[in-house]
């Protein structure tokens, strides 16, 4: 245990000093090494092995479509088609910046890609309208956030990797929940803009006509999902493989029928997925050693007795979880975060009877709310670059939207069942 | 034929984005051609995957490198940045001592472990590819992410440039 306090340690140090946060799990793990003996050479592995699992390339390649799809045009329809339906209310844009998040999520697998397809588009628009930005930046920074919940989401799809889950199943568990917190953040937009009086644009108002047009204009939007995600669940394809079906449905529509996406526009698409496995993927290896050390010194274990020696309530150990997720999430990057807390806490989970597809759900809302805030807050991050006003302003406007995520979070954990329906619906109870 | 100096300035803007960006590309291409051989010729293949793996392990790698140059590794610069402005930055000095000195150190058992697979050869299922030549990526890249960091240290040293800077000539990427 001695050990392991000691790793924990060097973590904490090692990132608090603005060691990256890879190159801080890789020398925490090799304290670990030495300390119990093992030869360092097993870092190196263990760096090569955590990056080899087939359903990994799932990540790079949504990256590559969700950006593809950005600058290929269909962020714009889905807008359009948001607009459409919401018509002229009461704070109209900020409804449509939320609902465009909503169906850009069916798309993409990423919280900040979604923040900056939809935020590109909705974020000009609601300042022009004297919005407030930090409103507006909230807004698409939480709706945002929607795209690691809504399917696909590369979140999932490593906690599937990481947990043994099927990848399927958890996408179908985000259905619900993803959907109540897009209600729920329409609702908080919805008032605040009531209580602020931002009005609507006159010449938008809801019209039939309208949602039929913008539908037909958008139909190689809509197209995306049904590939998609119809792909995955008539069987037709294995999630990886229909990562690649969407880029290359995302490459020819760009090209070919929106014709928007330029050859500039492609290799930025490449560099962009590039950086974000360079920056991002490289986590893998090092937390893959780091959570299997710890295994091996049973400290999952050791928690897990610690957490239910003063409860047997599945609800409180979940909710006290989840605030270990959420204060965590503060401070690691989301990827970073399921990697080297899911060998940790799943465990814990299982034992008083939690599915692993529910808490997979919790986890990857729990990141959601650490990507709302900072000091490490991706969508928080690029909000911040797309309304030129400080992190500081966006951070305390994003509060009210943030609650949202922790109502999900408290309904998962009274009520798991309406998380499981949707998948023991499609694949039968249990698996 | 370009002068020598501009090869070097071109590798040195773009070498690694150029091979990540290929790597990128082939794993993309590669899965989809699974797809279309299984539907449309009905002959599955196996040996698409591995290829497609072994892209995926060197664009990590190699852009890990990159990264360096355009100073996007995700680090915690909070605590630091509470410092007076010459303490945060020779803490952000320090930090980058000690992962300079850990880069070398994993550049090393990297190499031994590539350098072990010489004596104990040992080779893909599939495909027979002995593991030491897609192994080789932790080397390259460890060792590139060593001469970027003394390359950060270098722009400092000769032309200012502090080393928490963003490269002006930096890719411009949207998250």
């Amino acid at each position: 245990m001695i050990e392991a306090l000691y790793m924990f340690g060097t973590l904490v140090v090692t990132i608090a000093f603005g060691i990256p946060i890879p190159i801080a799990v890789a020398i925490a793990t090799l304290v670990g090494y030495f300390l119990i003996d093992i030869p360092a050479v097993a870092l190196a592995q263990a760096m090569y092995t955590g990056v080899e699992p087939f359903p990994l390339l799932t990540v790079p390649l949504f990256v590559l479509a969700g950006a593809l799809m950005e600058r290929g045009g269909l962020a714009l329809r889905i807008v359009a088609i948001a607009q459409s339906l919401i018509g002229n209310y009461m704070g109209s844009l900020g409804l449509v910046a939320v609902l465009g998040c909503t169906f850009f999520a069916a798309l993409s697998g990423s919280g900040p890609a979604t923040t900056a397809a939809i935020g590109a588009v909705m974020i000009p628009a609601m300042v022009r309208e004297r919005y407030d930005p930090a409103y507006g930046g909230a807004i698409v920074a939480s709706g945002g956030a929607l795209g690691s919940l809504i399917p696909p989401s590369n979140l999932m799809i490593i906690y599937g990797v990481v947990s043994d889950t099927s990848i399927p199943r958890m996408f179908l568990a985000g259905v619900l929940p993803g959907l109540i917190a897009s209600a729920l953040l329409l609702v908080v937009t919805w008032l605040i803009a009531r209580r602020r009086g931002y009005g609507g644009q006159t010449d938008h108002s809801f019209a039939w006509v309208r949602v039929g047009r913008a539908c037909w204009d958008g139909k190689w939007a809509i197209g995306a999902p049904v590939l998609i995600l119809g792909g995955i669940y008539s069987g037709a394809f294995t999630p990886t493989e229909a990562a690649s079906v969407a880029v290359v449905y995302a490459f020819l529509v760009g090209q070919f029928v929106h014709r928007e996406l330029t050859w500039e526009a492609i290799l930025s698409c490449l560099k962009t997925t590039a950086m974000i496995s360079g920056a991002v993927l490289i986590i893998v290896g090092p937390a893959k050693a780091f959570g299997e050390l710890l295994s091996l010194m049973d400290v999952p274990f050791l928690i897990g007795e610690f957490l239910t020696g003063f409860t047997d309530s599945s609800f409180v150990l979940l909710m006290v979880i989840a605030a270990i997720l959420i204060i965590t999430g503060m401070f690691l990057e989301s990827i970073a975060q399921i990697i080297l807390l899911t060998p940790l806490m799943l465990p814990i989970a299982v034992s008083v009877g939690i599915d692993p597809v529910v808490f997979g759900v919790i986890m990857v809302i729990a990141c959601e709310i650490g990507f709302l805030t900072p000091p490490v807050g991706a969508n928080l991050f690029v909000a911040t670059r797309l309304t030129n006003i400080g992190i500081d302003k966006i951070s305390v406007a994003v509060i009210p939207f943030l609650l949202t995520y922790v109502v999900v979070i408290v309904l998962i954990a009274l009520f798991p069942e309406f998380v499981l329906w949707l998948p023991d619906l499609a694949f039968g109870p249990g698996g | 034929m370009p002068s020598l100096s501009t090869v070097f300035a071109f590798l040195e803007r773009r070498a690694e984005e150029v091979v990540a960006g290929v790597c990128v590309t082939v794993m993309a291409s590669l899965v989809f051609f699974q797809v279309v051989m299984r539907y449309v010729f009905s002959a599955p293949t196996s040996w698409s995957d591995e290829i497609a793996v072994y892209a995926m392990l060197w664009s990590v790698y190699i852009s890990a490198s990159w990264a360096v140059r355009e100073r996007t590794h995700i680090r915690v610069m909070n605590l630091i940045n509470l410092f007076p402005g010459r303490m945060a930055l020779g803490l952000a000095v320090l930090s980058d001592l000690v992962w300079f000195v850990f880069a070398i150190y994993l550049t090393w058992q990297s190499f031994l472990l590539h350098l072990s697979m010489w004596e104990l050869p040992f080779e893909s299922p599939v495909l027979g590819v002995a593991q030491k030549w897609p192994y080789l990526c932790l080397v390259v890249g460890f060792a590139l992410m060593t001469v970027r960091l003394i390359q950060v240290y270098y722009h400092w040293v000769r032309d200012g440039i502090l080393p928490t800077a963003v490269p002006e000539d930096g890719a411009v990427l949207h998250d």
